[in-house]
């Protein structure tokens, strides 16, 4: 049941009524919460039952291992048993989702030197969401070996944390002890929250549908096309793939935020407009900022962080970007397009000076800002390249369309309302960027709100792509 | 606020809003209208209902765009005629084709069929039967009904590559289509199951601008409404799908060898079928031109196997010719470039339909098809 499709609108209506229906009629301060945590198993039944099993699974072993964790009192058994835990946690990732992998790669490397090894597959299906509940899961049991929470004892609040049905399909990663607390209360209904999330839900359809779709739909018609294309062509299509990924994962977010606000839940927020920013590292404190914290917390922090020197530093920065990659699919693509972020990371710490935040030096000047930014955003959209192709040599094929010459125009009207899209987009935002979300005009009188509604409702209905395209942070 | 209140101005918004974009699609930018379709119990032919919407507004794209006005006639098909029985020593063509023919996408005035009654001259009336999602089954069903009612002399039928696939690889599932099936060591026609009749619901939901913008301009799917049509009919379109993505590898004649050999028993079948069951009427196949750009690379391009099966067939059958049009278009291309694609992106514009309605008269008139009738024709060359 994807968020742009209208039986996620149904099933959010329902559930919103039964939700509150529960609160309001049924004794016990829990009865809505115990019914939100059975909706979301049921959402999750709906792609297919046996994932709840997995997802179950992995719950028990979170709010286990979070008590066990507790109980042993010597440090070094508690960092055997979080090892223990950890190892779990990314063995069941890793059988599901890296196993076919890393068996392929074995099996072509094993070829490559004259060995011939027969593949292995378990025919496993990959289950949605796996990897935001494993990471989350991971996050409060370090979270308890760190000692920064406490463990719940609370088995509602924690199953119903990991499972919350919006944050289950494409996160955003938030942290337990951030999630717990708000589950483990009595739930009241907050109207200003819950209207706020509807404005929310409806401006992440409009950028997921009406930017995202639309635009993807031709972006895929260039790549299908790769070997015909010409330069503009390429240029064209990974300029706009960086404006639909933006559009898609960050308008599910919007989607996932807005419909927890439904249910006075507040996720953490995972975007704060990246392509204003200037440098890649303040790239990624705005782009997938639950991943990029998660990443920094527990693998870049674990390593040793900035307290080493500066080759270990350097491999440290490596190794988190690697492991992001590979975090988001078990493909040498994702493994590219994490080293060139790693090796982006690598030039700009080397290269400047550490900043505390990403605004620019006095000096720098806004010409130079506005230079550095349009670098980063270039560094970021050549990278995008390796996310997009399906293998490594296709995106080497449609990089090298770059050399040959370009169309006649009229090849180009395709692109011209996608391009003015992207553009009216990222101008609205960059006046709204103070916001918290493109259509947060809760100050504004009520007929000017309707009228904001009602465009923007319009805007999806005449322009937005109703066939339900799927999200591309899903599959991850 | 309480929860209920909440929801309780969340459906008055939600109506609100629906309100607004029925207006909105009824007279700003129109929802394409579509004839209601119906199904004879006697004959089982499907055609568009002259008892019901006699004509209507077809529009094209998310942002509605006006493509043209279409008219049923009494007997059911969009055409500006009357139909009637051919007359003794008169002639009459009966073209047959799926939404090309049809022609939703072009003002009446300037469909296939009016062209080519224009060509052919006064006295040549070309009577169309033209149905979207049609295939190679449904000609050879409909030739029937059609020379029992109003006798042609001739007949010409618009086939795309997905028309004959459709036949012959999807075939059965449909229930209210003829179709075919394996039987021994060849085929046989299985009638439709069931009779059409557009449910209540459909027919309400049709009066709806919204839910026509729905299903016609944005082609959703809504649940339980199917408007017109039946859900999981193959369509030609499908299959032409395929054909141009298999189109696009530029394949060989001898790469596409088997897959010819795959379909040439169900297109003879059926080829077969059609001869017999009008006998001694010429017929010509005039094989669809490629609606997208650019036609240029056409010459020395393999037929799509289907294609390729269908003009062996023909030439198998001296009653049978198999007009390739992809040659007309792509000399018309070469003169003018002008495009052939309709606002739909799917469908011929009136320019195709021109080039196709010359080159099929041209062809009539060279192969001396309606030699037999006193008709005289007033075709130029292709």
């Amino acid at each position: 049941m994807l968020f742009t499709s209208y039986r996620y609108g149904v099933f959010v209506f329902f559930a919103f009524a039964l939700v509150w229906l529960a609160a309001r009629y049924v004794r016990g301060s829990r009865a809505n919460t115990v019914l939100l945590l059975l909706l979301s198993y049921g959402f999750y039944a709906l792609w297919d039952w046996r994932w709840c099993l997995l997802l179950a699974a992995i719950t028990v072993s979170g709010y286990a291992g979070g008590l066990w964790l507790d109980a042993g009192r010597a440090r070094p058994r508690q960092k055997l048993r979080l090892a223990l835990l950890v190892v779990l946690n990314l063995g069941v990732l890793g059988l599901f989702k890296y196993f076919a992998f890393f068996a392929d790669s074995f099996s072509a490397l094993a070829a490559h030197v004259g060995i011939h090894v027969d593949e292995v597959t378990l025919g496993l299906i990959l289950p949605i969401g796996i990897s935001y509940y494993t990471f989350q899961n991971l996050s409060y049991l370090i979270d308890v070996y760190r000692r920064t929470m406490s463990p719940t004892r609370d088995a509602v609040a924690f199953a119903g944390s990991l499972a919350f049905f919006p944050q289950l399909l494409a996160g955003p990663i938030t942290r337990p002890r951030d999630l717990i607390p708000q589950f483990a209360r009595r739930r009241e209904f907050d109207a200003e929250l819950a209207q706020d999330g509807l404005r929310q839900v409806l401006w992440g359809l409009v950028k997921k549908m009406v930017i995202a779709d639309n635009i993807g739909a031709r972006v895929d018609v260039v790549w299908a096309g790769r070997r015909h294309a010409n330069s503009l062509e390429v240029l064209l299509a990974m300029v706009l793939y960086s404006v639909q990924i933006y559009c898609d994962f960050s308008g599910y977010a919007d989607i996932a935020i807005g419909t927890a606000k439904l249910f006075n839940v507040r996720l953490s927020r995972n975007f704060d407009y990246p392509y204003f920013a200037v440098g890649i590292r303040a790239f990624w404190r705005r782009w997938h900022m639950t991943l990029s914290s998660w990443a920094r917390d527990y693998i870049y922090i674990s390593l040793g962080g900035n307290r080493v020197s500066r080759w270990r530093r350097n491999a440290n920065v490596m190794l988190t970007f690697l492991a992001i990659g590979l975090w988001h699919g078990a493909d040498w693509t994702f493994v590219a397009w994490g080293a060139l972020h790693g090796l982006y990371n690598v030039v700009e710490t080397t290269l400047g000076r550490p900043r505390a935040n990403d605004r620019p030096p006095r000096p720098m000047g806004r010409r130079l800002a506005v230079s550095g930014g349009v670098l980063t955003f270039a560094a970021v959209t050549f990278a995008w390249v390796f996310f997009r192709a399906p293998t490594l040599r296709a995106a080497f094929v449609f990089l090298s369309r770059l050399a040959v010459a370009p169309g006649p125009l009229s090849t180009y009207r395709p692109f011209v309302p996608l391009v003015l899209a992207s553009a009216g987009l990222f101008t609205y935002e960059w006046f709204t960027r103070r916001w918290e979300h493109g259509l947060a005009v809760g100050r504004l009188s009520v007929p000017v709100r309707w009228v904001v509604y009602l465009t923007a409702c319009m805007v999806l209905l005449l322009t937005g792509y109703l066939g339900a395209r799927s999200g591309i942070y899903v599959q991850f | 606020m309480t929860p209920f209140r909440f929801l309780v101005r969340f459906v008055v918004f939600v109506l609100v809003f629906v309100a607004l974009s029925e207006a909105w699609l009824r007279y700003v930018t129109p929802a394409s209208e579509q004839p209601i379709y119906r199904q004879s119990r006697t004959t089982l032919v499907y055609s568009a209902d002259p008892h019901a919407a006699r004509s209507g507004l077809s529009t094209e794209q998310r942002v509605p765009r006006r493509l043209a006005t279409w008219h049923v006639n009494d007997a059911g098909w969009l055409s500006p005629y009357r139909y009637v029985r051919r007359r003794p020593g008169g002639a009459l063509i009966a073209l047959f084709g799926d939404s090309y023919v049809e022609g939703l996408s072009v003002a009446q005035s300037q469909h296939l069929d009016v062209d080519l009654h224009g060509l052919m001259g006064p006295r040549v009336p070309v009577y169309a039967f033209g149905m979207s999602g049609w295939y190679l089954e449904q000609y050879v069903a409909t030739a029937r009904y059609v020379r029992a009612t109003y006798d042609p002399d001739l007949i010409v039928i618009l086939v795309g590559e997905g028309d004959v696939s459709a036949s012959v690889r999807r075939s059965g599932g449909f229930p209210y289509w003829y179709h075919i099936v394996p039987s021994g060591s060849g085929f046989r026609e299985v009638p439709p199951t069931q009779v059409y009749a557009v449910s209540r619901k459909a027919a309400l939901a049709h009066k709806s601008a919204l839910i026509r913008y729905l299903r016609y301009n944005a082609h959703a799917q809504i649940p339980g409404v199917h408007g017109n049509d039946v859900e999981g009919a193959p369509t030609g379109a499908d299959a032409d799908d395929l054909g141009r993505s298999a189109e696009s590898q530029t394949p060989s004649a001898e790469s596409e060898r088997p897959e010819v050999e795959s379909v040439l028993p169900a297109t003879r079948f059926l080829v077969d079928r059609l001869c017999a069951d009008n006998p001694g009427v010429p017929i010509v196949f005039a094989a669809r031109g490629d609606r997208y750009l650019p036609v240029d690379a056409v010459n020395g391009r393999p037929l799509a196997p289907e294609m390729e099966a269908l003009r062996e067939v023909c030439a198998e059958q001296p009653q049978c010719h198999f007009l390739d049009l992809r040659m007309p278009f792509s000399l018309d291309w070469a003169r003018h470039h002008e495009r052939f694609e309709a606002l739909d992106g799917a469908h011929y514009n009136a320019h195709a339909d021109a080039v196709a309605a010359a080159a099929i008269a041209a062809s009539i008139d060279s192969w001396h098809l309606l030699a037999g009738s006193d008709a005289s024709s007033g075709a130029g060359s292709p």
